[in-house]
């Protein structure tokens, strides 16, 4: 008999609660704890596999996402180039000299010949030297050949 | 006469409860004949059947496997002695949406001369498919590579249509003699290796 007031759940303590539809018929707070229990160790051991589920995915997503490159093909390209140096007059002749009226006179030339030297060199190269010369020993030849005098003193 | 009229008449009844017995004897044996020959089936089950094709990218050099050039004086330029071209050929998923060739000096300096002399990368410039004339530099091919000059030879855009594809490109390529002189090039052999590599994205 309800003697409290309050309404009567038609639960006694000891009996199953007919509320619980998987109810195993033991003690009522037992099995709830072990639902509980269970349903933690479940929760344990999901919330890996679901790190594990999550770490697949944005591994395949990473897959599918990733850029994809061709193996590479070569052209092969050559370069040559020989070593070259030449010289190009900028003023040139002709130079003319006024014989030295008298031994130990010297004579300038009317005007003064440039050239510019321009050259294409490996590196093996240090230095590059440009010179001033005649080809023979005698440097000018007179007209008449009775008055071959060799100018031996002509200098630069 | 009685007596035979109700012998009759049960006869008649017991012929008539045989008849009836019989059909219904006819009828079960039909039925059971039915199920004898009906057809047996058994549960469905269900075998998954997949099929996949991987990506693929790749190059076919067409022409062009040497390229050979004079070297230039100073301020003046020399072009290839070919025009190089390829081909690039595709099959993609439908979630690519470009296909990027480049062309590139890996590393630096691009040729190397017997010497010890070097010819950088950014002396050299290419003409795509009959295009522009663009400088190599590493800006170029800074979405394919890093430290490496060269430049983007084309892009196609990837669409439903064309997933398996390919494209044809060519590159007329220019070599620059430098600004000044301190820029000549060295006299000397040089040799090196343009590279084609193409990329599809994303």
């Amino acid at each position: 008999m309800n003697t409290t007031g309050l309404r009567d759940s038609g639960i006694r303590p000891n009996e199953p609660n007919p509320a619980c539809t998987q109810h195993s018929g033991t003690l009522w707070g037992s099995e709830e704890l072990r639902r509980q229990k269970k349903g933690y160790i479940m929760y344990r051991r999901i919330v890996p596999l679901k790190s594990i589920g999550a770490l697949l995915l944005l591994g395949f997503a990473s897959v599918v996402s990733a850029q994809l490159k061709s193996s590479v093909q070569s052209i092969t390209v050559t370069a040559q180039s020989s070593e070259s140096i030449s010289i190009a007059l900028t003023t040139g002749g002709p130079v003319s000299i006024t014989l030295p009226s008298a031994l130990g006179q010297v004579s300038q030339g009317n005007v003064v010949p440039a050239w510019t030297t321009s050259w294409v060199l490996s590196s093996g190269r240090t230095a590059v030297s440009t010179y001033a010369y005649f080809v023979s020993a005698n440097a000018l030849i007179g007209l008449n050949p009775t008055n071959v005098r060799l100018l031996r003193r002509i200098c630069g | 006469v009685q007596s035979w009229e109700k012998t009759t008449r049960k006869e008649r009844n017991n012929v008539n409860k045989l008849a009836s017995s019989n059909s219904i004897g006819a009828f079960l044996l039909l039925g059971f004949t039915s199920v004898l020959s009906a057809q047996l089936k058994s549960s469905v089950q269900s075998i998954t059947v997949t099929a996949q094709a991987a990506e693929s990218i790749s190059i076919t050099i067409i022409s062009g496997g040497t390229v050979n050039f004079a070297i230039p004086g100073v301020g003046s330029s020399s072009t290839g002695s070919v025009v190089p071209s390829w081909t690039t050929s595709w099959v993609l998923s439908s979630s690519r949406t470009s296909v990027k060739v480049y062309a590139y000096f890996f590393g630096s300096p691009a040729l190397m001369g017997i010497h010890g002399n070097t010819i950088p990368g950014g002396s050299f410039s290419g003409q795509a498919n009959g295009g522009a004339l663009t400088s190599f530099s590493t800006a170029g091919v800074s979405d394919l590579i890093g430290n490496s000059s060269g430049m983007l030879v084309s892009t196609t855009a990837i669409t439903s249509g064309n997933l398996t594809g390919n494209k044809t490109d060519s590159l007329a390529l220019s070599l620059f003699g430098g600004v000044q002189a301190t820029d000549a090039i060295a006299a000397d052999t040089y040799s090196g290796s343009l590279l084609i590599q193409a990329q599809a994205t994303p």
